[in-house]
């Protein structure tokens, strides 16, 4: 090139700034755009706009960039595992330790953003940016109380990310767009009932609502779901599917943004697996067969953590820190090193998911302080792990899963793209400062001895597993069908957070 | 058969089975507007023949996956992408005139990929930008989040 070109219009000539838009939308690492930032004012506009960022996580959604997170709470060090392949292979590493911030442990997850606790944080790995959450309610002489249930999801219709924590007859809302809290009234008598005899698993959240299975430790099993409804702001029960025999295990999950429910008997050892369609029905996936007696028993001891763009099935051991990778063509269930790796001396860990994500959505109570950087502490990118017996054939078309097409484009970017960039509508009064460490993990409910066992193997809120039963043994039935059942994120109606008035049944 | 004439004043024929990929063309032929010559004054004849040589080759698209032909498909696509950033623009900017969703999505998705992880000094020189911000304002960005410009996956290589 001879003579020098202002930017803008060098960009401007080529390619206008509508068209770069949605070539940048496409661009899966958010560390790259962060980047990319710097690269003249015009990508510097485009990138930092609520529209850019809102129409980036709808593409990341809606393609799967999904990515694993395993988090181990001794030393508060997280790990990222891309869902490309079967190979998880790491994308980054990170200690997460803001100031007073200790034993961080994954609440619940919602597109980019993770919800932690000790405190209660809002953390989005891909750009760094969290903030801490002070709920203004539920507090017992300055410490905040364990919520006996928790989640996290988003609200289409006014794109706002909701938390709720559940308390025994009543829950805390939080909105990120309004940075306010809401306190309501649990309306139905059956699920403060619940409340009061048994455990909620890690919330599962779909299509903007929280699920909860529910372990009753009277009985000794997993009974019922309950789910927090985005749109209305209410809890609510959902009936059980009818498939589920006595004595079954089951959890739920998000496969491919529908929500999933898996569970089997320890008997048959298989494992099925259902995900619930746009009208609410369930429909039957495949079952986990053949399974090898890795376990003690395996169906109850394993997580279903999600799947890989390819399909294939994650579990994790929960006990024994395994991550197993499950090809449902081939009906090979194999375990990976990596938790063995991550996790050396026996630490607990998590797992949860994350879509890559720019999130708008974090706003950081205290500018600079705020921004985390994700510490890329081992500059050696682990291409592949070792992996127990692993199939070495790559997978093929004929084992992926056909991914929605239907992916949210603006029609023309041009128009929201460059508007005003001060929309945040929060206000940043002064949060309630917690008077010490909020006391999350110290009480333990006493559990009969008979029952111990049993309620170990159960994520509850406060140990972080999942728990489940399960479905009846069905006979091999091809998936390839799956993929398409995705639904859509409905339109919802417009809720807005209101003021408890303290009478109001919901 | 649909006459296409590009801005250089050169004519393609396209059988209509392939030009209704483009939803303008489509929409041009159903309102009954396409009779004789349709003019494409924003596309030249290299970027045009690139277009057509796309539409005719998933003019069956629909019926690949029966025929088994996905493969065959998604192998034309990745040589199809395999194009200099100018020659990859103009075919961008003819797919978003004529409107060709999956043409548009496949040449967005190979510039995206190409752009991941590259350094700022190399999409600067691939795309010919000439930096505009003052040095404040990068440093700025730059400290927003140090992190995102270190790391052992940036490519500063210029292709």
């Amino acid at each position: 090139m001879g003579k020098k070109k202002l930017a803008f219009d060098d960009v401007a000539y080529i390619l206008p700034s509508d068209i770069l838009f949605l070539i940048l939308i496409k661009v899966p690492s958010v560390k790259s755009l962060l980047r990319f930032k710097s690269i003249s004012k015009s990508w510097n506009i485009i990138i930092s706009d609520n529209e850019f960022k809102r129409s980036h996580r709808h593409q990341s959604k809606a393609l799967g960039r999904e990515k694993l997170v395993l988090h181990k709470s001794s030393t508060d060090e997280f790990e990222f595992r891309d869902l490309e392949s079967s190979q998880l292979v790491m994308m980054a590493k990170e200690v997460f330790t803001p100031e007073k911030f200790r034993k961080a442990i994954v609440l619940s997850s919602c597109d980019g953003l993770l919800l932690l606790k000790n405190p209660t944080v809002l953390w989005n790995p891909s750009t760094g940016e969290y903030q801490t959450l002070t709920c203004p309610y539920f507090n017992y002489k300055g410490k905040v109380r364990v919520p006996n249930a928790c989640g996290l999801c988003y609200d289409s219709s006014v794109d706002d990310y909701k938390v709720i924590l559940i308390y025994k007859s009543s829950y805390a809302l939080y909105s990120l767009n309004n940075d306010c809290w809401a306190k309501k009234q649990i309306s139905l008598r059956g699920i403060v009932t619940l409340l009061q005899n048994g455990y909620f698993s890690q919330g599962t959240n779909a299509n903007g609502c929280v699920f909860w299975s529910y372990y009753d430790r009277v009985v000794g099993v997993t009974s019922t779901i309950i789910y927090f409804d985005g749109k209305s702001n209410e809890l609510k029960e959902l009936p059980l599917p009818d498939f589920v025999r006595e004595d079954d295990w089951f959890g739920l999950t998000t496969l491919k943004s529908c929500l999933s429910f898996y569970g089997g008997n320890d008997k048959s050892l298989v494992l099925d697996i259902w995900t619930m369609e746009r009208h609410g029905s369930w429909k039957w996936l495949m079952n986990v067969c053949n399974l090898p007696c890795i376990c003690e028993k395996f169906i109850e001891d394993i997580v279903l953590l999600g799947c890989t763009r390819n399909g294939e099935i994650v579990f994790q051991g929960l006990k024994t820190s395994q991550l197993f990778i499950y090809n449902p063509s081939q009906q090979l269930l194999t375990e990976t090193q990596i938790l063995k790796d991550f996790s050396k001396n026996g630490d607990l860990l998590t797992a949860s998911y994350a879509v890559e994500s720019i999130s708008r959505q974090i706003h950081p109570n205290a500018s600079a302080s705020h921004s985390l950087a994700p510490q890329y502490k081992s500059t050696t990118f682990i291409a592949s792990h070792t992996v127990c017996a692993f199939i070495a054939q790559p997978f093929t078309e004929a084992s992926t899963f056909p991914i929605n097409p239907t992916v949210a484009l603006p029609q023309s970017a041009s128009g929201p793209m460059f508007k005003a960039l001060d929309d945040h509508r929060y206000t940043l009064e002064p949060t309630v400062k917690l008077r010490g460490m909020p006391k999350f993990l110290t009480k333990k409910p006493s559990i009969p001895e008979k029952s111990e066992k049993m309620v170990g193997k159960v994520k509850s809120v406060e140990n972080d597993m999942e728990s489940f039963l399960g479905l009846v043994g069905k006979e091999d039935v091809s998936y390839k069908d799956w993929g398409t059942s995705i639904s859509p994120l409905q339109s919802f109606e417009i809720s807005k957070f209101e003021k408890y008035d303290g009478q109001r049944i919901l | 058969m649909v006459k296409l004439k590009s801005n250089d004043d050169k004519e393609f024929e396209v059988e209509e089975a392939a030009v209704i990929q483009s939803e303008m063309i489509k929409n041009m032929i159903e309102d009954g507007c396409a009779t004789s010559v349709i003019p494409l004054p924003n596309i030249d004849s290299k970027t045009l023949i690139k277009v057509i040589e796309y539409l005719n080759k998933h003019i069956n698209m629909g019926k690949a996956a029966e025929t088994g032909e996905e493969d065959d498909l998604k192998e034309f696509d990745e040589q199809f992408v395999n194009m200099g950033w100018e020659e990859l623009f103009d075919v961008i900017m003819a797919a978003n005139y004529l409107n060709i969703h999956e043409l548009m999505e496949l040449c967005c998705q190979s510039a995206a990929d190409r752009l991941k992880n590259k350094s700022v000094r190399a999409v600067r020189e691939m795309l010919k930008i000439t930096n505009d911000l003052t040095e404040e304002e990068e440093q700025e960005i730059i400290n927003d989040a140090p992190w995102a410009f270190e790391g052992p996956e940036i490519d500063d290589t210029v292709n």
